[in-house]
């Protein structure tokens, strides 16, 4: 039983005690991390921004645990503070833009004015989002290529999402010669809304004059479809419309330019002025 | 004899159905059925042609969409089965309707049918098809906010001899309740015909059970909608359950003067 005395007599020791707390400590705040990273991996299905969140929580705990069991040893922290301010300053001057992506991040989290299966025009690119990210988001454009752009650009930049209402509206430009008979033509562009079923009947289709252009009269022609049926709707009314058109012996006319021939009262081509 | 029920087709022969715009045909070959579909798109065809037995060649090309299903060696059987539409319907009357304060107006209308094709033991969904494909329409308060449904042609009326009956469709009476105290205008209505059961009526022609619309409000467009499981008509016969069984009264958008 000798050796039960030195064990109680070793514990007894603060050097024990702290190391007994240390340990308590760096497991404790491992466990947290495990705990808080499953927790934010369960709740990524819904709210798949956190994704971004997770490496920063976890490094966090884990900084947090470890300057404590610090603290508990008997390190002096204000040194390891100080030190780590001016880390951060020199860290902040160098990550500018880095630290502008993150924040830039976060208020895009909060926004959601979109999420990832979106699809989205920034400036001239058009794509699904496939992640985003803690500094930058991913997109896939239609023929195939990865688009990285950063969170800061992402937060000025006017960004449309194309597929956020479940409704889209199509609009086709169109130009008929002048001698054509505009309540007919109108009646031949609403038929063919009618008779495509992917066309929404509600809202309207409607039929804008645009105006008198210089070889035709201009309408826009503008129906609707569902977000999922758009493409398909824009290329079938396209064609559809151009074969009515045709069937209805209506003219979409080239650009046409009139010449008018002038002689004077002698029958003779006029003189260079 | 209704289009609908089970056909008994041994391998190398094929039936071939005409229910309204559309037709419908099946062959059983070795290892395989083989279901073919054509629409006419004319909603107002009322032909009804029920295949005999054993009525064609199993081995002849099909016109047509078709689809192939593998088949174990036992199943000769294939059935046909009437379904109500996967969305709400849009009905409008033939103009806007006005209903009095603490008025009520019962409306009857029809809404296409679909045809669900089953085959095997137990019973295994292989196709469903409309008998006429409905033009799709958005119904809410804006372009933001409402459903997709299907636009229904035909439009509500007040007397139910009115209403011209086709095997392709299936009847139903929409009645409006206005508990409000001023005028209730009504340009369209909306049926939640996914929620509706089907029944036979002695003469042949499916119907759903009544939909009640009511509302006590003046203000916005929901209403509370009541179904009772039970048919209109006396002498009926329960052909399908609902698609979506509705546990409860349900508040619902279901009138509309949107869009003006």
């Amino acid at each position: 039983m000798q050796w039960l005395s030195d064990l109680i007599g070793w514990l007894s020791i603060d050097t024990a005690r702290i190391a007994l707390k240390v340990a308590a400590i760096l497991a404790t705040g491992l466990l947290a991390q495990r705990l808080i990273s499953r927790r934010i991996a369960a709740l990524q299905k819904r709210f798949v921004h956190l994704a971004t969140l997770r490496p920063v929580a976890s490094a966090l705990i884990l900084v947090v645990s470890f300057i404590w069991a610090l603290a508990e040893v008997g390190v002096d922290i204000t040194v390891l503070v100080g030190a780590a301010g001016i880390l951060t300053v020199a860290l902040g001057f160098a990550s500018q833009t880095s630290a502008s992506n993150l924040i830039s991040g976060i208020f895009l989290m909060g926004e959601q004015a979109f999420v990832v299966g979106d699809v989205v025009k920034v400036e001239d690119t058009i794509g699904e989002v496939l992640s985003i990210d803690l500094l930058s988001m991913r997109l896939r454009t239609f023929d195939n290529l990865l688009v990285r752009i950063p969170n800061e650009t992402m937060l000025k930049a006017k960004v449309t999402n194309l597929t956020y209402f479940p409704i889209r509206r199509i609009d086709m430009q169109l130009g008929v010669a002048y001698h054509t008979d505009v309540g007919a033509f109108v009646e031949v562009l609403l038929a063919v809304a009618d008779a495509n079923p992917l066309c929404l009947e509600e809202p309207k289709p409607l039929i804008i004059h645009s105006g008198f252009g210089d070889s035709a009269l201009l309408f826009q022609f503008s129906f609707w479809a569902t977000r999922e049926s758009y493409l398909d709707v824009r290329n079938a009314m396209h064609n559809e419309v151009k074969q009515a058109l045709d069937t209805h012996g209506i003219e979409i006319p080239f650009p046409q330019r009139t010449l008018w021939l002038h002689r004077d009262e002698n029958g003779s081509p006029p003189t260079q002025p | 004899m209704h289009w609908w029920g089970s056909f008994e087709l041994p391998t190398g022969y094929g039936g071939c159905w005409r229910i309204g715009p559309l037709e419908l045909w099946a062959q059983r070959r070795a290892e395989e059925w083989r279901i073919s579909t054509r629409n006419n798109g004319d909603r107002f065809d009322a032909s009804l042609d029920i295949p005999s037995p054993n009525q064609t060649d199993g081995s002849a090309e099909l016109p047509g969409t078709l689809a192939r299903f593998s088949a174990a060696p036992e199943d000769t059987e294939i059935e046909l089965a009437p379904v109500l539409a996967d969305r709400p319907v849009v009905i409008r009357p033939e103009s806007p309707f006005h209903v009095a304060a603490h008025g009520e107006v019962t409306f009857f209308t029809s809404t296409p049918l679909w045809v669900r094709v089953s085959a095997g033991e137990p019973r295994q969904r292989l196709i469903e098809v409309p008998t006429w494909r409905p033009s799709d329409t958005w119904f809410g308060p804006s372009t933001t906010e409402g459903s997709l449904c299907y636009a229904g042609r035909t439009v509500g009326r007040l007397q139910p001899e009115e209403l011209p009956l086709r095997a392709h469709r299936a009847a139903t009476a929409v009645t409006v309740h206005n508990g409000a105290d001023s005028l209730l205008a009504i340009e369209r209505m909306l049926i939640p015909v996914e929620h509706l059961s089907l029944f036979v009526r002695p003469d042949g022609f499916l119907e759903t059970q009544p939909v009640t619309l009511s509302s006590s409000s003046t203000a916005g467009a929901a209403f509370a909608l009541s179904l009772v499981d039970e048919p209109r008509t006396a002498g009926v016969e329960r052909v399908a359950g609902p698609r979506e069984k509705l546990e409860q009264q349900s508040v619902v958008r279901a009138l509309a003067s949107f869009f003006s």
